[in-house]
């Protein structure tokens, strides 16, 4: 071969000429997701948007785990044995810190939640009746997170509607640096969203998704925690009357919750619920292995002898605190039995967050407040009769009717996170059980620094409009 | 740019070009090291003032003729990529020279980007180790090798692993959350770097080198000699030269060596006999665990033949390691066409029961001079390495406190139990722990896996197929001008093969777990360059060089999950399994383009000026395109007169000042889209799911590092003596930072340019030849470095960084005003002699005494009276967050190596000690060995407190405490200073006289025996004060937590030649 300089020198003149032809290879866009300018533009994409914001309260930090734990484990429910995997000890203890990681869980999922749902409701989509069911769950799931964020970290309404709210968050700023409004305007943001979920919703997609009577049966307890019992008896009426939902009988009752599956079409007790699925659930960090001992659970969460012995022994609940063991936990053990589905390569438990009996209850405790006893009974005996089919049905008057509730929402809604909320806006004192055998005590009296959690450090780091609670 | 280089032009050619009077001819022969003639060799008459007064050419026979004056002394012989020579010509008229290739004395030239320089010239401050130092050896890689080799340069072999990257640092860690490996470049081709395994295994990139393979590795540091390499500078620029053939019969060479390794400096812990007594001790003291046990629940059991068993884990956990190597190569070639053609076949057993790394490489390396001007070569690299494992070790990044890490099983496992039942089988039970055996205690509390069952049955491999290949082609249509180009791959494709078997161990829990998983890394490159030499007149030399350059890599990752086998009998992922997930996901790509210059240029090779400058542009940046320059000068005054004058080249033969600064970046290991925000995909109620999950930095941009670097190099006694000194300063600045954003807004955190950093140092080598005598020689290198790294700045809403050790444990913190990875710990006040209980000092200074089990009346946390502790907040415990405090550092502040070859006669004896000082590592492992819990204990613990008056350092022993000796926080007293220096190389070799061999036709024959690692001097306790839990991790290091130490090797190898 001759090789003659006339050939080569345009052919390294080219060379040096391709390298410019390139430009286009230094605008890469990533293939396996999608860039936040273009997520959202049709009906499909705002589904699929909206099923993101579902399963963000699958995390560990929300229903996924801590937040039912945290209503029975700062209340008289349960406590955490010796012998644990160190996990909610600060709220065992009653002793937090700014840097608490389930408070900072807590606040920062809770806001990746309310993110979600802001880039559905904010999509500016509109016009279908899907488009909007979909926005409509949307305002659903953020009124709930607002709701779960304000009584975990701002006093009770019921104590001071003026006090130090969190922050109301309404659309996505990267540099936001948001301050604290009222409890009250919280609230009434919560409200707004929840008539808004009313208004725009007319399907049901199963208890896995928000519904019309869901967003409904929230409302019914956000009155509640407002002691606004006429509009709690009104949303109550209309869940009861409109729904077209049904308790579930005793026969069936611990099934129910042995049932790892969502409902897609029956309308059995459960409003809303949060999957877990095979493929996608927390793992060690499911809210089963808290409660269970066995098949790998951490079994840290034990139910107290007190709850355990409320029960009688035909109420078909009483399977659902039973007796079992625990290394290292001297005198009889009572275990969670609502989380049964944790281990294993199947369907997994999903965290019910609204059913049915609770608005009965919540009926039931509008009446008291309203003065009608008879109704009251009423309204309770319906849930207590359908779980322990011996029972006479309480007929209490005075007083003592707010502390049939009382007990009766604490065997219902056991191991579901309600019960602390309830002793809060009710202003009670208890002694709350660090440990059993021997027996360690914590005594909580409105007020007390531990039941509010801190605003995290890091918000309080990076936002300085942000203000910390009380006692830290 | 252009502005200078005209400028210089005018100033040359205004100097001119002396006349002189010619009146006689010296002729002559220019021939290469082969006695080949030598054609276009420039010869340069030069006079006594060093003044060029002629030049001519040598002819296509390598003839020459010159005419000279009388004034004329010496003839200069210059060709590009051969060594340059001066010949007296006093009283000769005829001269024949051989010009010997340059890269054949290594010392005297320096591979730079894009070319190679004369040593001598070079103005930037970098080290070139020969490829003999690290042929030969049982490393995986070359990188474990350079230890100790080169100033400034820290390698710390993190474990014991086969094939784990070291970590590799040039003068300091000089990123946070980027890389801070140095740019690997093999032989023009940046190539990948890291551990691209995704099992337990370690599968090191760099290892598809065959060691045997290089030539030369070029270590540049300052700013004068990286800033070619622009924004991927920062971290240092390693230039790797693969052997090339040089011309001549074919040679033939075989490389052989067989090698046993095994583990040292084992912890040593209690027997069953100690166990036993000492643990049912330890339940005695805790009256709750004594009322639900019993007493002595500890019991020895014994084996089918009626014998106590005795287990040491160790014996099932490590085993001596037998691994051999065998290379043969092949070069030669005639006048126009060179080749070396390598094969390579290793097969090395790690310490580590089942961890083998099994290496089968081949290179082709060819050159050919087409025509006078035009010159083609290629290089054919092709790599298979498996890097097998069974289970993990609890070594490698993140398997700190895995249950099964066999580091950390062999030293937990009660030695009363053992790996099998009387009746053969596995002991195990059905909670997936070693089987209680004799021991009447809960399950679980004896064990965590049987590492027998799992060493036998799981399987954790990762296998790399990694091609490196170029070609280029080059043309210098006239002397000064050479132009070339060079289009090269490095495709790397790792599979990765998990088994872990459903009875026992990790796969328990899923009931039997495969996974296999692809990851397909591609690049290529195209560099483009040309380049200009010349000299104007005889002394001004000036050296172009411009270039452009683009590389494209992309990965893509995919595999398959399966868990719940459905038959025990099947080990394959192919087999039945009911669970499928998708696993190993990843797809990337990114995309650099790229301008750069250099300019060299000395004066009469005095005074020497240098600039680099390059522009790149990367896609995954924001802020795309960015420049990095760098500059430097040199002044070798022992060319000046008055040096010859005053009679110091007496003394000093050469002596050299030089200096550089510049600015170059970091972009190693951003992610390719991290401008970007994005949703993330998921599933919910088994629809497809979006959210909004990363916030991008649509302005990121590089990590910008100025580098100065002072230093003078200086030559003694016909530099039988040589010093290199300099002073560096590294000031990094945007370092990249996950700035945490208020958490209300709903995303955690962007990563932006906030961070700030500097390392600065001293670095002196030191190299002498005390003896040069017929038979017998010495000698010496000596290099040390001193480094100081100091953060200045970091995210501004967060007060400190903090960086755990696989999640569960934080030991590091890194802080403005101290150095990266600083050591964070509870201190302690030893153990009170009254009472056994430990002592901790809390923040406030005051001592705190705990106990685990606290009688009715007393506390676990109490004051020396007695009264329930409360610390500053009301808190009633000692913590790590509250009570911690900013301890010890981390990173070796001095280090180095001391190298000595002596050579007698056939004999070659080479020592290499390596030291690292002034710095402290948290053994984490020693907290685990004091753990009260079943967990078994070093024997130390023997001599813990017992009774009222006993002075001890180790707290009495409560069974299932785990504060005391800091578990459950990490104390003080499991700091230990890790200042060590080990005997790293020691190798003789024996020359087979050449006269034996001619007679069996073999040219040369060499046997070696070589040991690695044969000693270390340290006061630090654990086995090894080099490793690391965190591996790579720039704020991590300094952390042993259950780390699985260096092996000890000897080889026994030879060397023959055909």
């Amino acid at each position: 071969m001759k090789l003659n300089i006339k050939y080569i020198a345009p052919l390294l003149g080219l060379a040096m000429i391709a390298t410019s032809c390139s430009k286009s290879y230094l605008d890469l866009k990533p293939y396996n997701s999608v860039l936040l300018t273009d997520a959202i533009k049709s009906e499909a994409d705002l589904q699929v948007a909206l099923a993101g914001t579902y399963s963000s309260l699958r995390s560990t930090n929300l229903y996924g785990r801590t937040l039912p734990v945290r209503g029975d484990l700062q209340a008289d429910n349960t406590f955490i044995t010796t012998g644990n995997s160190g996990r909610y000890i600060s709220m065992n203890n009653y002793v937090f810190t700014s840097a608490d990681g389930d408070a900072n869980g807590i606040w920062t999922s809770g806001y990746v939640a309310i993110k979600n749902a802001n880039t559905v409701i904010n999509s500016g989509l509109g016009g279908t009746a899907n488009i909007n069911q979909y926005i409509g769950e949307a305002y659903a799931i953020r009124a709930l997170m607002h709701f779960e964020l304000v009584r975990n970290f701002s006093q009770p309404y019921t104590v001071d509607p003026n006090a130090a709210g969190i922050p109301i968050v309404t659309t996505f700023d990267q540099n936001l640096k948001p301050s604290r409004p009222t409890v009250k305007d919280v609230y009434t943001q919560i409200i707004a969203d929840l008539e808004k979920a009313y208004t725009s919703m007319t399907l049901y997609r199963g208890t896995g998704y928000m519904s019309k009577y869901a967003a409904r049966a929230l409302e019914a307890r956000v009155y509640a925690a407002m002691g606004d019992w006429t509009n709690a008896k009104a949303m109550a009426t209309d869940v009861i009357t409109n729904s077209g939902f049904a308790l579930v009988p005793a026969t069936s009752y611990v099934n129910y919750w042995g049932n790892p599956a969502a409902q897609t079409t029956t309308k059995n007790e459960t409003f809303f619920e949060v999957v877990s699925e095979a493929l996608n659930n927390n793992g060690f960090d499911q809210i089963g292995f808290i409660y269970l001992t066995t098949g790998g659970g951490y079994g840290d969460v034990l139910a107290t002898p007190e709850l355990a012995g409320l029960y009688s022994a035909t109420d078909v609940r009483k399977n659902l605190c039973a007796v079992g063991a625990r290394t290292g936990q001297a005198g009889t053990v009572y275990l969670c039995q609502k989380y049964i589905n944790a281990a294993g390569s199947g369907d997994h438990d999903d965290t019910k967050v609204m059913r049915l009996a609770e608005v009965y209850m919540i009926l039931a405790e509008a009446n008291y407040n309203l003065g009608d006893i008879v109704n009251a009974n009423l309204n309770l005996n319906i849930v207590a009769k359908a779980r322990d089919l011996s029972f006479a049905g309480y007929a209490s008057t005075g007083a003592q009717v707010l502390e049939d509730i009382l007990t009766e929402r604490r065997k219902e809604l056991a191991f579901e996170g309600q019960r602390f909320f309830d002793l809060l806006r009710l202003k009670r004192s208890w002694t709350k059980v660090k440990n059993q055998n021997p027996l360690t005590t914590v005594a909580v009296a409105p007020g007390n620094a531990g039941s509010l959690l801190p605003i995290p450090q890091a918000e309080l780091d990076a936002n300085k409009s942000m203000t910390q609670n009380p006692g830290y | 740019m252009r502005k200078l280089v005209s400028l210089l032009m005018c100033f040359v050619l205004l100097i001119g070009q002396l006349n002189a009077q010619s009146n006689r001819t010296v002729t002559g022969s220019v021939t290469d090291d082969k006695g080949a003639p030598l054609s276009g060799v420039s010869i340069t008459a030069l006079g006594a003032d060093r003044k060029a007064a002629a030049t001519t050419v040598s002819d296509a026979s390598g003839k020459f003729s010159i005419k000279v004056t009388d004034k004329v002394r010496s003839l200069q012989f210059a060709y590009v990529g051969l060594e340059e020579q001066s010949v007296s010509i006093a009283g000769k008229n005829a001269v024949t020279v051989k010009l010997l290739s340059a890269s054949a004395n290594l010392s005297e030239v320096v591979v730079v980007g894009y070319g190679t320089q004369k040593k001598k010239e070079a103005t930037g401050s970098s080290t070139t180790v020969s490829g003999a130092v690290v042929a030969e050896k049982p490393n995986q890689s070359f990188e474990g090798a350079l230890a100790g080799r080169a100033a400034g340069v820290q390698i710390s072999v993190p474990n014991g692993v086969l094939n784990t990257p070291p970590v590799f640092r040039i003068r300091g860690t000089n990123s946070i959350s980027l890389s801070s490996y140095p740019l690997i470049v093999v032989d023009g081709v940046p190539t990948f770097t890291g551990d691209f395994s995704a099992t337990n295994s370690a599968g090191n990139a760099l290892a598809s080198i065959n060691p045997n393979d290089i030539e030369s590795i070029d270590i540049a540091k300052d700013a004068a000699a990286t800033s070619i390499y622009g924004s991927r500078a920062a971290n240092g620029v390693v230039f790797i030269t693969t052997k090339k053939g040089k011309s001549g019969k074919a040679k033939v060479v075989y490389d052989g060596w067989v090698g046993f390794s095994k583990a040292y400096g084992l912890p040593q812990t209690l027997d069953a006999y100690q166990y036993t007594d000492f643990k049912n001790n330890a339940v005695n003291n805790n009256p709750a665990q004594l009322a639900a046990l019993g007493a002595n629940p500890f019991k020895l059991a014994t084996d089918a033949t009626g014998n106590t068993i005795n287990t040491n884990w160790n014996d099932y956990v490590y085993r001596e390691a037998f691994s051999h190597s065998h290379a043969v190569s092949v070069q030669g070639g005639n006048d126009n066409t060179t080749y070396y053609f390598s094969i390579g076949v290793t097969q090395q057993q790690g310490i580590i029961q089942k961890n083998d790394f099994n290496r089968k490489n081949i290179l082709f390396n060819v050159d050919s001079r087409v025509s006078k001007t035009l010159t083609m070569g290629a290089k054919l690299s092709y790599s298979n390495e498996a890097n097998l494992a069974s289970a993990p070790s609890g070594s490698l990044n993140g398997e700190a406190f895995n249950t099964g890490g066999l580091g950390r099983i062999a030293i937990v496992n009660a030695p009363n139990v053992g790996p099998y039942k009387n009746d053969g089988s596995y002991n195990i039970q059905a909670n997936n722990a070693v089987g209680n055996m004799a021991n009447a205690v809960a399950i679980a509390s004896v064990g965590f896996y049987n590492p027998a069952q799992i060493l036998d049955l799981n399987r954790s491999n990762s296998e790399n197929n990694h091609i490196q290949s170029n070609a280029y082609i080059q043309f210098k249509p006239v002397n000064w001008l050479t132009l070339k180009s060079l289009y090269g791959i490095d495709f790397l494709f790792v599979d990765n093969d998990l088994f872990q078997n459903p009875f026992h161990g990790d796969g328990f829990s899923a009931a039997g777990n495969a996974s296999a998983t692809y990851s397909k890394n591609k690049s290529w490159l195209w560099t483009n360059t040309a380049q200009i030499d010349y000299t104007l007149g005889s002394n001004h030399n000036f050296s172009l060089l411009g270039g452009t350059e683009q590389q494209r890599r992309t990965s893509l990752g995919f595999g398959l999950n399966r868990q719940t086998l459905s038959d025990p009998a099947y080990t394959v992922i192919q087999a039945g399994f009911t669970v499928n997930n998708p696993s190993g996901l990843g797809f990337g790509e990114n995309y650099l383009l790229s301008n750069f210059g250099r300019l060299n240029y000395n004066f009469k090779k005095k005074y020497f000026l240098s600039g680099n400058i390059r522009q790149d542009e990367y896609s995954a940046l924001g802020q795309k395109k960015g420049v990095f320059w760098g500059a430097s000068a040199g002044w070798d005054i022992s060319q000046e007169n008055f040096w010859t004058a005053t009679h110091l080249d007496n003394v000093f033969s050469s002596f050299k000042l030089r200096g550089s600064y510049g600015k170059v970046g970091n972009i190693g290991g951003i992610g390719d889209y991290n401008t970007f925000s994005t949703f993330g995909s998921g599933i919910y109620g088994g629809l497809a799911t979006l959210a909004f999950s990363t916030a991008g930095n649509p302005n990121l941009k590089w990590e910008t590092s100025k580098k100065l670097d002072m230093g003078f190099t200086l030559g003694m006694f016909k530099n039988r003596l040589t010093a290199e000194f300099a002073y560096y300063k590294n000031t990094i600045d945007e370092l990249i930072l996950g700035v945490t954003q208020s958490p209300s807004t709903g995303i955690g955190s962007v990563n932006a340019n906030v961070g700030s950093m500097y390392n600065k140092g001293i670095e002196l080598t030191l190299n002498g030849t005390p003896i040069q005598g017929k038979d017998f020689s010495w000698s010496s290198s000596f290099n040390i470095t001193r480094n100081t790294n100091m953060v200045t700045a970091l995210d501004p809403t967060l007060p400190e960084l903090t960086t755990s050790t696989s999640g569960l444990e934080s030991v590091n913190k890194s802080k403005v005003g101290f150095p990266l990875g600083y050591l964070f710990v509870v201190r302690t006040g030893g153990v009170d002699p009254a009472t056994g209980k430990r002592i901790f000092i809390n923040s406030a200074g005051n001592p705190v005494y705990y106990q685990f089990v606290a009688p009715t009346g007393q506390f676990n946390y109490a004051n020396a009276d007695g009264t329930r502790y409360v610390g500053p907040g009301g808190v009633t415990a000692i913590s790590q967050g509250t009570d911690g405090v900013y301890y010890q550092n981390t990173q070796p502040k001095i280090y180095g190596g001391f190298d000595n070859t002596f050579h007698y006669k056939g004999f070659d004896l080479n020592i290499l000690l390596t030291y690292q000082a002034d710095f402290y590592v948290y053994y984490g492992t020693n907290a685990g060995l004091h753990d009260q819990r079943f967990w078994n204990n070093a024997v130390d613990v023997l001599s813990a407190w017992k009774k009222p008056g006993d002075i001890s350092t180790i707290p009495k022993s409560v069974y299932l405490d785990n504060v005391s000796n800091g578990s459950a926080f990490p104390l003080d007293v499991n700091v230990f200073k890790g200042d060590f220096v080990k005997l790293r190389n020691l190798s003789l070799s024996y020359n087979i006289p050449k006269k034996m061999l001619d007679k069996v036709k073999i040219s040369s024959l060499r046997f070696y025996v070589s040991g690695q690692n044969l000693a270390i001097w340290t006061k630090y306790p654990g086995p090894d004060p080099e490793v690391s839990s965190n591996g790579q991790a720039t704020t991590g290091q300094g952390v042993d937590r259950n780390t699985i130490g260096n092996a000890r090797t000897v080889t026994v190898g030879l060397n023959v030649g055909f």
